[in-house]
Parts: C-alpha cells; sequence; structure tokens
C-alpha cells in the first residue's frame, strides 16, 4: 500500500501589508493568521477561539473586517490587509487607539487589536454611527474582561468628540 | 489546528471551474467565502486534496433585475451587499434586513449567498426566506443549467440537490406583487438562529400567506395550515384580528415539526419559538 | 451518555440465547455496521461503523470486549473506536442480564440492558445536533432490522408487524427509561392489544411530512428520564452516535439473551415503558 501523499507545492501569494508590498511563499492552506503570527512575525493578530466567532483575530483587508484565522492567505492576493500593527504612525497613535486609553477601555488586551480594527472599519463606513449601531456592528467582537461598558464610551466619545483625539 | 495540505485551483470561468470538480470527484471542492469549509477544514472533518476557488468567475457576483422583473442574486453576492444592495432594499426590505443580521460582521463580509445554501447546515436564515418567497436556485453542471425551487433544494443536513459536479450559479425570485409584504424573524442564542420564521403577505388577488420555519428542523418546513387558514380570512382585517385567527393553525403546524433537543434549545422551546416568531413575522408583513 | 432496556419476553433464557448467538447476523441489523469477524472466540470482535452526513465521513475500526459472561444468565462488553480522520473516538460499556421466570405454566424471560457511551471529538462537538438525530435514526432503523428479523425466525407464527421497540438514549440527565413494546399504543389508548397499534413508528403526535422513520416512536417516548445511579453522564463533548456504538454491543447483548419470540401475538411487554407510556399519556394530555 501507498502511503505517501502527492506533493502538495507551495504558492507565491502578493500583497500589500500595512502599505508595504510583500511577497510571499506560503503552503495553499495556511490561514492569514498563521502566516502574519508566524511566517511575518506581527504578534498583534490573537488567535483565540479559531471558528471566526470571537473577533480576537480581525484584520482589514481592503478595510473590510476579516476572520484571519478562516481567510484562506492566499484569498489576500492583491489586497491591502492591515494589521493593528499598521494603525500607529511610528509613536503616533491612531485615535481610536488613543480614545481606547483614555478611557480605560481594556484589561487583558487580548480581544483588543480585534476590536480597534472593527472600530476602524465601522468609522470608515458609518461617519457618525448610532450606539445602537455600533453595537450591532461590533457584535462580533467579544471581550471577556471588560464588560464592554468602557469599549462603548471610548468609542462614543470619538465619535461625538473627534477633535480630542487627533 | 491547520488545515491539512490541499492544492488551490482559480479556474478562469464557470466550464473551467466544473472540469476540474469532475476530474478530481470526491477529492475537491468549491471555494468561496470559506466561512464553513475553512472551519471544517481546520477541525479535520472534512479534509479536501484540491480546493477550487471560484471567487475570481466572473458574472456571479451582484444583483440585478431581469426584464420580466425576476429579482436574480448572483450566488458568490455576500450577505453583507445584499443587506446594502438598493434594489433588495428596495423590493424585499424584509431580506435585506436578513442579511443585515447573518452571524456577525466578518461572515456577512466573506459569506456568500450560494455558499450557506450549499452547506445546508439547517440553522441558516436564508433558506427559510426564500422558501417563503417562492424562490429558486440555479445549477450549472456539465449537461448545462437547470432550475430547482428552494423548497425542493433543501433536502436535508448538509444535503441539497445540487449534484456534486453542479455549482449554483444565482438565486432567482419572481417580481413581488404590489400588495405583498414579506419579513423575517429569528431568534438564537449563539450566532446561529435556533428558529427562524419567513412570512410574505400578499392582499392583492388572492390574498395570500406564504409562512415557512426554518433551522428548527433539517430543512425549511411550510406552515401549511396557517397558510390555508389564512386564505380563508376575510380580507381587510388588521394585524391582531388575523393573528387571533391564526394562532392555532401555527401552534398545530409547530406541533408536527421534527424538532429535537439540542444545543440551541429544547424541541418543546423551539417549537414554541415558532409561534412566537410567526405572530412578529406576520405582524411585520401587516400595514 | 447511558442507555438502559429493560423488557419481560415470553421465551426461556435457552431460547433467546440460542436465538442470538450468530453475532455476525445480528451485526446485520446494524445500519452502518460492517466487516464484523471474531477475533478471538467469544472473547473478541472487530467491526468497522461508518455513516455519512452529507461531506461528513465516518470510519470507526471498533474493538469488542467481551470481559465476562455467564451462559443464559449475564454478559458484560465494552467497545471502543476511533475515527482517524476526524480523532473521534466512541467507548462504550455494556453489562446485559437475563433472568427466567416463571408465571403459572408460562415462563417469562427478564431482559436488562444498562449501556453507557462516550464520545469524544471535534465532529461531535461541532454537529452534535445532527449527530444525536442521525442517532436517533440509525437506532430506530435497527428495531425495524431486528423486528424483521425474529419474524424471520418463527416460521408459522407471524409477529405483530405494528409493535414498535421504544428505545431511547437518556442525554443531560445521564439516563432514560427505554421501554421495549407497544409504548405508542399503551399511550394512545390505554389497551395493549397488539391488534389495536397503529402503524409502525406512529407516535403519538402526527408529523409534518418529513422522512419518517419508527424513530419518532422512540423520540416522542424518550423524553422522561428515569432514574438511575448515574447522573450527568455526559461529558462536555457531545455524542456522536449514541445508539451507533451501543448498537454493535447491543448486537452482542441481544445475542447473549434478548428479544421474544413467544407463543403470544403480544410479545413486547414491559413494565417500565408502561411507566413511560404513561408519563407520554401525562405530556400528551
Amino acid at each position: 500500500m501507498n502511503h505517501t501523499e502527492p506533493e502538495f507545492p507551495m504558492m507565491r501569494v502578493d500583497f500589500k501589508l500595512n502599505g508595504a508590498s510583500t511577497s510571499l511563499d506560503i503552503e495553499p492552506c495556511e490561514m492569514l493568521i498563521d502566516v502574519l503570527r508566524e511566517r511575518l512575525d506581527l504578534k498583534g493578530t490573537k488567535r483565540s477561539c479559531d471558528v471566526q466567532v470571537c473577533g480576537a483575530c480581525t484584520v482589514l483587508v481592503d478595510g473590510n473586517p476579516t476572520s484571519s484565522c478562516t481567510t484562506l492567505c492566499a484569498d489576500a492576493q492583491d489586497r491591502e490587509v492591515t494589521t493593528i500593527e499598521g494603525l500607529a504612525q511610528g509613536k503616533r497613535l491612531d485615535p481610536i487607539q488613543r480614545a481606547f486609553i483614555a478611557h480605560g477601555a481594556l484589561q487583558c488586551g487580548f480581544c483588543t487589536p480585534g476590536m480597534i480594527l472593527a472600530v476602524k472599519a465601522m468609522l470608515a463606513r458609518h461617519e457618525q454611527p448610532s450606539e445602537e449601531t455600533v453595537r450591532h456592528y461590533l457584535r462580533g467582537n467579544i471581550c471577556r474582561c471588560t464588560g464592554y461598558v468602557k469599549i462603548l464610551e471610548a468609542i462614543m466619545d470619538l465619535i461625538h468628540n473627534p477633535s480630542d483625539y487627533q | 489546528m491547520r488545515a491539512k495540505k490541499f492544492f488551490l485551483h482559480r479556474p478562469r470561468d464557470l466550464a473551467e471551474a466544473i472540469a476540474l470538480k469532475v476530474e478530481h470527484g470526491d477529492a475537491a471542492t468549491f471555494h468561496a467565502g470559506g466561512t464553513e469549509l475553512l472551519v471544517a477544514l481546520k477541525a479535520h472533518v472534512l479534509r479536501y486534496e484540491h480546493v477550487i476557488d471560484i471567487k475570481q468567475i466572473a458574472g456571479l457576483k451582484g444583483v440585478r433585475v431581469r426584464d420580466d422583473g425576476t429579482i436574480s442574486i448572483g450566488s458568490l453576492t455576500t450577505h453583507d451587499s445584499i443587506a446594502n444592495d438598493p434594489i433588495i432594499r428596495a423590493s424585499l426590505p424584509g431580506y435585506a434586513e436578513l442579511s443585515e443580521h447573518v452571524a456577525n460582521i466578518r461572515v456577512r463580509i466573506a459569506g456568500t449567498l450560494g455558499g450557506v445554501l450549499c452547506f445546508a447546515e439547517p440553522h441558516a436564515d436564508a433558506p427559510t426566506m426564500l422558501c417563503a418567497l417562492d424562490a429558486w436556485v440555479v445549477l450549472a453542471g456539465p449537461d448545462g443549467e437547470r432550475e430547482v425551487p428552494s423548497r425542493d433544494f433543501h433536502l436535508g443536513e448538509f444535503a441539497t440537490a445540487r449534484a456534486d459536479d453542479e455549482l449554483l450559479t444565482s438565486i432567482e425570485i419572481a417580481p413581488q406583487s404590489p400588495g405583498t409584504r414579506s419579513a423575517y424573524r429569528a431568534f438564537g442564542h449563539t450566532e446561529r438562529p435556533a428558529v427562524g420564521i419567513g412570512a410574505v403577505w400578499s392582499t392583492d388577488n388572492p390574498q395570500r400567506l406564504s409562512l415557512w420555519a426554518g433551522a428548527i428542523s433539517a430543512s425549511p418546513t411550510r406552515l401549511a395550515r396557517a397558510e390555508d387558514a389564512a386564505a380563508t380570512l376575510a380580507a381587510d382585517l388588521g394585524a391582531e384580528e388575523v393573528w387571533q385567527r391564526l394562532r392555532s393553525a401555527v401552534a398545530a403546524d409547530a406541533e408536527d415539526i421534527d424538532a429535537h433537543d439540542d444545543l440551541h434549545g429544547g424541541a418543546d422551546y423551539k417549537r414554541h419559538l415558532v409561534s412566537v416568531l410567526a405572530e412578529r413575522a406576520l405582524k411585520a408583513c401587516m400595514p | 451518555m447511558d442507555f438502559r432496556i429493560d423488557a419481560l419476553l415470553p421465551a426461556t433464557a435457552t431460547q433467546l440465547w440460542e436465538i442470538f448467538f450468530d453475532v455476525k447476523r445480528v451485526a446485520t441489523l446494524i445500519p452502518g455496521c460492517e466487516n464484523v469477524e471474531e477475533v478471538e472466540k467469544l472473547k473478541v470482535f472487530s467491526a468497522v461503523m461508518r455513516q455519512k452526513i452529507g461531506p461528513f465521513k465516518l470510519d470507526v475500526p471498533t474493538r469488542i470486549d467481551i470481559e465476562s459472561y455467564e451462559i443464559e444468565r449475564q454478559v458484560s462488553l465494552k467497545a471502543a473506536g476511533r475515527d482517524k480522520a476526524t480523532g473521534t473516538t466512541i467507548d462504550v460499556g455494556m453489562v446485559v442480564n437475563l433472568e427466567e421466570q416463571r408465571d403459572g405454566n408460562e415462563v417469562l424471560c427478564k431482559l436488562d440492558v444498562s449501556a453507557s457511551m462516550q464520545v469524544a471529538g471535534r465532529l461531535a462537538s461541532l454537529g452534535y445536533p445532527i449527530v444525536r438525530k442521525r442517532s436517533e435514526q440509525l437506532f430506530a432503523e435497527f428495531e425495524e432490522r431486528l423486528r424483521a428479523e425474529l419474524a424471520n425466525l418463527d416460521g408459522g407464527r407471524s409477529l405483530e408487524p405494528q409493535a414498535a421497540l421504544a428505545t431511547t438514549a437518556g442525554l443531560e440527565e445521564g439516563t432514560a427509561a427505554v421501554g421495549v413494546g407497544d409504548a405508542v399504543t399503551a399511550a394512545a389508548g390505554g389497551t395493549a392489544k397488539a391488534g389495536a397499534v397503529p402503524a409502525a413508528g406512529t407516535p403519538v403526535r402526527d408529523h409534518a411530512p418529513r422522512p419518517q422513520s419508527s424513530g419518532q416512536a422512540a423520540r416522542t417516548a424518550g423524553v422522561v428520564p428515569a432514574s438511575s445511579p448515574r447522573g450527568g453522564g455526559a461529558t462536555e463533548l457531545v455524542f456522536l452516535w449514541p445508539r451507533l456504538g451501543i448498537n454493535v454491543v447491543a448486537a452482542l447483548g441481544v445475542a447473549h439473551g434478548a428479544v421474544a419470540l413467544g407463543q403470544s401475538p403480544w410479545w413486547w411487554l414491559a413494565a417500565p415503558l408502561l411507566g413511560v407510556a404513561a408519563s407520554l399519556g401525562k405530556r400528551a394530555g
């Protein structure tokens, strides 16, 4: 009996990562999170539930929130991928990050990168979302520490007082 | 866990995609949004050596209106696109709302309508509503195209009328008469619904109700007694009066449903939800 | 998850023991059970359980060990299997007791089957609702095949085709009473006359036009948990096939003294069953 598996070749994937052109040889079966964390050493994206329910692994692909744990890296071909590492400009934090810090909207911080990126995508789609819209949009980002109160406060404050966080 | 290795194919068109599936048979699967397939591959409950990516095939995305007024939704259209599509929002607002509440934003953005229909996990929203709307699907295979009504497409858990070498290309919904309104109401503790009710209520001749229950059993179920009772109702009754006349028929239909105790709830609880959600869906269809 | 059969059958222990001594034959009653082999006479058997639900396939090579037995009285078995592809494991333990009784001129045999099963793995936890439902359907089919098998044994007499084997598996409570007999009839009308039984598998309620199986009777009968020393037997990972793994073992248990043939048309009778039926009656009411 022949037990050897047929050879499964690697493939080349080209995409933009946090603004920089990236070209990699990957296995077709690798998920985006595997490539980000292991090949590219970007540990900001967290693996939690691994079934795209919790949102901890959220990255942006062409500005859209994406579960990197359940997305083939190959499907990022020719797209723009943004991770939490790509938000700050050097030492200059993104307004969302500053709002989260100002309001203490994190405890363990594990859900935070995914949460912040989801907020970024939401604010790109909705300029002045109501609280109801915010709750609905972020429904898929789970936090076990904060009870969401501070997170919501940070977001609503950012929406209503954006100049505080420029 | 990590998915086991596979070849990733990117066929340029429908014919090539189907040919690849025919060539590799059971060792191959189609791949669109991946929201269900990739979870299964990572968990090793499914294994394919050939993954056929169909996202780059032209003509399968988007919503358009045919010459006869039929709304045609490309199978690769995502839930998020459907929810925000102007045609759907104008003519099928209930269905737009359904799409807006599928799972979470990430699943809505990646997941396609064709995918959710073909994977046929029973705890889904779209199949129920499409049955209530008398929709049909278009399947393309090596021998050509065919149409299958939604109610005949969903055969059970993970089972549809789609043959292994067919691709679902579009979902078609007949133009709704001016006196028709539709609504969908669902409830679940998880991201998937425990029970979903699709209601389509037409007041123009004849007065007609289409009422379907989904997620609660292997495939969507017509609430036939309620539909029959609705046909005998006088016209121009208020929402509450209509409900009072239909509620026992709905409850009788619910009793008949093959429901099981599971993580989504007990069988009795789910049958109870059928009545609760049917009332809400019905009233949402009435002025 | 725990599982019990309680039955009082109009047959002798010897009769029952002999009838089902052919393990391989009984194994054919189990849907999906294939390649049953006796590895060590009366000690070790092997089989493969195969199931398919849509694209999901399971292939569970199973080893069955007979741990102890006392001819015409008792047998204790265990079965263990693992599906390599999905990593799903099944572990079953079962004890079967036979006790012959005399009621005047009539000889009856009490059958007591007590089994527990644990299923672990991703498929079970990801697909629990469907898997559970499939196991109920499989068990219902097992019942039908068993009934047909028994009807063939005694050439002259015909067994009541409508008599339903009502069996269930307990879930969260860890146990369920399983009665074997005219649960449906008793619930429906109080009479246990086999002739008055509705069509096999017809449950107390009518069901919507979905593929029917006699599992309906099993399901409606199975809601009442029985008291048992085992409570909360469910593991956190839910069951793949409550009855599937059990069927292999049940077949063997049955081989060592179960099912009825009997002189009387009323061939299934069980006191616990009537208790279940009474509860059913209450639920329907």
